[in-house]
C-alpha cells in the first residue's frame, strides 16, 4: 500500500490514520511486529520524528504496544482492534449517509442502493 | 593535518607533471644522438635533428611555463575557486592550506630545475664528466684558508629557498587580494601584484641604497685587501642580510594571505 | 528508533544578529536563529532571499559583516568544520580526481566519515569509485557529493538546494538517501524553494525573505494553526515576489 500524505492536516495525524487502517485490515496482524520507526519513515518518505509521533498516538489509542528500544508490536488485545474497526466503519457510514441525505435519498432508497452496490 | 594536505597536493602535482618531466628527459636523450646530424649533408637527417632540437627546447620552455602556471593555479583554483568549497570546509587552519600549497610549489619548481639540469647532462656528451672534473676543483677551492665554502653553499641555497618562497607568497597575496572583489578577480589580482611590487620597491629604495653603498665600500676594500680572511665575513654578512630581509618580506606576504583567508574569505 | 533521540534536543547552532553585506547589497540582515539537534529543518525562500549566504556563513566560506555564530558552542573554525557536513550548490572537485580519491580524502580528514557506508552507498546508487570525475555525468557527480556528505556522522548537515533541477526519480533517491543515512543526533538543514517536494520530511520550517527570518516554527504547528500546508503558506507569504512555479 502506498502512503498518501496529501491534505493539509499535520502529517503525523495522516500517518496515524494510515497505519491504523493497515492494522484494521490485518496487514499488520494482532501481536505482529511493527517495522522500526526509521524504516517506516524512509518508506513513507517522512521525517522519523513525525513517524515517531504517529506511533506514539497508536500507543495511546492502544493499538500498538512495546517500547521504543525493543520495538513495537500490534496489540494482542483483539477487542481493542475490533472497537477501532467498528469506530472507523461507523465514521465511514455516517459520512456516506450524510451525502445521501444531501442528495435527497430516503432511508429505503439508501438501503436498497447499498444492497445493490454490495452485490455487484 | 598538514601531512594529509600535502598528500593530495603532491598527487595533483604528479598528475600535472606526469608527461612533461619524462618527456624533457627522453627528448634530451634523443637529441644526444641526433645532435651530430646538424650540418649533415643528408637533408632528411639534418631536418630531423633540427626538429628534434626544436621540440626539446619547446618542451624545456613549456616545463617552466607549466611550473609557473601550476604554482598560480593550484592556489587560485584550489583555494579561491570551486575547489575552495571543499578545501575551506575541511577541519584545517588556513595557514596549513597555504603552507601545503607553498611546499608543493617549491617541490614542483625544484624538480623542474633538476629535470632541466639532468636533461642537459643527458643531452651533452661529456657534460657529466666535465662536472666530475669541476667539482673536485670546486671543493678544493672551498677548503682554502679563510674561505668557508660549505657555509657559502648553504647560504646560497638558503637565499634561493627563501626568495622562492617569498615569490610564491607574493603571488598568493596578490590573488587573495584580488578575490576580495566581486568581479574581475583575475585582472584585479594582477593589479594587486603590480601594486605590491611597487610598494615594495618604494619602501626598499632607501634601505637598498644604504646597503648598496655599504656593499660597494666593502667590495672596494675586498679588492684592496684581496682575499684576506675577514673579507669573506663581509660576503657572508651580505648574504645573511639578503636572506633575512627576504624572509621578513616573505613572512609579511604569508601573514597577509593567511589573514585574508582566515578573516575575509569570500567564496562565491 | 533509539532512546538517544530524546536526548537530542540540545541546542546546536546559535546565530545572533547575523548580518552579511556585499558592498551596498544586504544579503542577510539581523538574523537570530537557534537550531537543535535531532531536527530536519527546511530553509525556505525564493532565490536571492539569503539561503546560500546563511549556509556559507555557517560553513565559514564567507565571513559575517556583523553578528555571531556558534556551532556546538564554538565560533566557526576548524573545530566547527569537523562537525559540519556541507553539500554545496556546485561541484567542488579537482578534475584529476577519481571518486575513490575523494573517499580517501574524506576518510583522511573527517573522523566521522564511514568509508564502508560510503562504499555501500556507491554501490546502491550505481557510482563506480574507480571512475574519473571528469568523465562522469552531472547526475553521477551529484550522487558522489551526496554520498560524501551523507556518509558522515555529522552534527550539522547543511544541504544547499539538493533537489533543485532534478527529475522526480532523482528527487526521491536524494531524499531517501538523506533520510536513510543522516545522524539522528545531528541537525539537517535543507535549503530549497521547492517546498512541496520536501515538506513531509521536515520538522521545522524557516522562511527567509529578503535576508530576514519571517517565520521559524514546527511544520505540524504551522499546519495546525494555519489549517493548510507549509507550501500553501509559503506561496502566500512570497506571493508578491513572483517566485518560480508561480503563485496561484
Amino acid at each position: 500500500m502506498e502512503w498518501k500524505l496529501t491534505d493539509s492536516r499535520p502529517i503525523w495525524q495522516q500517518l496515524t490514520e494510515q497505519i491504523t487502517l493497515r492494522i484494521l485490515k490485518g496487514e499488520y496482524p494482532p501481536g505482529g511486529r511493527l517495522p522500526a520507526v526509521r524504516d517506516l519513515a524512509v518508506q513513507a518518505g517522512v521525517n522519523p520524528n513525525t513517524m515517531q509521533r504517529a506511533m506514539a498516538q497508536l500507543e495511546q489509542d492502544g493499538l500498538a504496544v512495546g517500547s521504543r528500544t525493543a520495538g513495537r508490536a500490534v496489540t494482542e488485545d483483539t477487542a481493542v482492534i475490533q472497537a477501532a474497526r467498528r469506530k472507523r466503519a461507523r465514521e465511514a457510514v455516517a459520512q456516506c449517509l450524510q451525502i445521501l441525505a444531501d442528495l435527497g435519498y430516503t432511508r429505503e432508497e439508501a438501503v436498497a442502493l447499498l444492497k445493490e452496490e454490495w452485490e455487484k | 593535518m598538514l601531512g594529509k594536505l600535502l598528500k593530495y597536493d603532491f598527487r595533483s602535482m604528479g598528475k600535472q607533471f606526469a608527461f612533461i618531466w619524462p618527456a624533457a628527459l627522453v627528448l634530451a636523450l634523443l637529441n644526444r644522438f641526433t645532435l651530430g646530424n646538424i650540418g649533415n649533408s643528408d637533408i632528411v637527417r639534418e631536418l630531423f635533428s633540427g626538429v628534434a632540437m626544436l621540440v626539446y627546447v619547446s618542451i624545456l620552455i613549456a616545463l617552466f611555463v607549466i611550473a609557473l602556471i601550476f604554482v598560480i593555479q593550484r592556489f587560485y583554483k584550489g583555494l579561491l575557486g570551486d575547489e575552495g568549497y571543499l578545501m575551506h570546509t575541511l577541519p584545517v587552519c588556513p595557514w596549513q592550506l597555504i603552507v601545503s600549497k607553498a611546499i608543493c610549489a617549491l617541490a614542483a619548481s625544484a624538480v623542474s630545475v633538476l629535470v632541466a639540469v639532468l636533461s642537459i647532462i643527458l643531452l651533452v656528451p661529456g657534460a657529466l664528466s666535465g662536472m666530475f672534473d669541476f667539482w673536485p676543483r670546486f671543493f678544493a677551492a672551498l677548503g682554502r684558508e679563510g674561505f668557508n665554502g660549505f657555509l657559502l653553499l648553504v647560504e646560497l641555497l638558503l637565499a634561493l629557498l627563501v626568495s622562492s618562497l617569498a615569490g610564491f607568497f607574493q603571488l598568493y597575496l596578490a590573488m587573495a587580494i584580488g578575490h576580495l572583489f566581486g568581479k574581475n578577480r583575475i585582472a584585479l589580482s594582477v593589479v594587486a601584484y603590480i601594486a605590491i611590487q611597487t610598494v615594495l620597491n618604494t619602501v626598499l629604495t632607501v634601505p637598498l641604497a644604504v646597503v648598496g653603498e655599504w656593499a660597494g665600500e666593502q667590495i672596494n676594500r675586498f679588492l684592496v685587501e684581496t682575499l684576506a680572511g675577514n673579507a669573506w665575513a663581509v660576503i657572508h654578512g651580505g648574504l645573511w642580510l639578503l636572506i633575512l630581509g627576504t624572509a621578513v618580506i616573505g613572512a609579511a606576504f604569508f601573514f597577509g594571505t593567511e589573514y585574508i583567508l582566515r578573516r575575509k574569505l569570500n567564496l562565491e | 528508533m533509539s532512546e538517544q533521540l530524546m536526548k537530542t534536543d540540545e541546542l546546536l547552532v546559535t546565530c545572533t544578529a547575523l548580518t552579511k553585506r556585499y558592498g551596498s547589497k544586504t544579503a542577510l540582515s539581523g538574523v537570530n536563529l537557534q537550531l537543535k539537534r535531532g531536527r530536519i529543518v527546511g530553509l525556505l525562500g525564493p532565490n536571492g532571499s539569503g539561503k546560500t549566504t546563511l549556509i556559507k556563513l555557517l560553513c565559514g566560506l564567507i565571513q559575517p559583516t556583523e553578528g555571531d555564530i556558534a556551532i556546538g558552542g564554538m565560533p566557526v573554525g576548524p573545530g566547527t568544520k569537523a562537525l559540519v557536513s556541507y553539500l554545496p550548490d556546485r561541484m567542488y572537485f579537482a578534475d584529476w580526481m577519481k571518486a575513490s580519491d575523494l573517499l580517501d580524502l574524506f576518510s583522511d580528514f573527517y573522523n566521522d566519515f564511514d568509508r564502508t557506508k560510503a562504499a555501500a552507498m556507491c554501490q546502491s546508487l550505481g557510482v563506480v569509485p574507480s571512475q574519473r570525475l571528469k568523465t562522469m555525468s552531472k547526475g553521477t557527480k551529484e550522487k558522489v557529493q551526496l554520498i560524501l556528505v551523507m556518509a558522515r556522522k555529522a552534527s550539522l548537515y547543511l544541504l544547499d538546494e539538493p533537489i533543485a533541477g532534478v527529475d522526480p526519480a532523482a528527487r526521491d533517491y536524494i531524499l531517501n538517501t538523506i533520510l536513510t543515512n543522516y545522524n539522528e543526533e545531528g541537525c539537517v538543514m535543507i535549503s530549497t524553494h521547492l517546498i512541496s517536494d520536501i515538506e513531509q520530511v521536515l520538522d521545522e520550517a524557516i522562511f527567509l525573505k529578503e535576508g530576514q527570518v519571517v517565520l521559524h516554527d514546527s511544520v505540524d504547528a504551522i499546519r495546525e494553526r494555519e489549517g493548510r500546508s507549509v507550501d500553501a503558506l509559503f506561496r502566500e507569504v512570497f506571493r508578491t515576489t513572483g517566485m518560480e512555479g508561480g503563485a496561484f
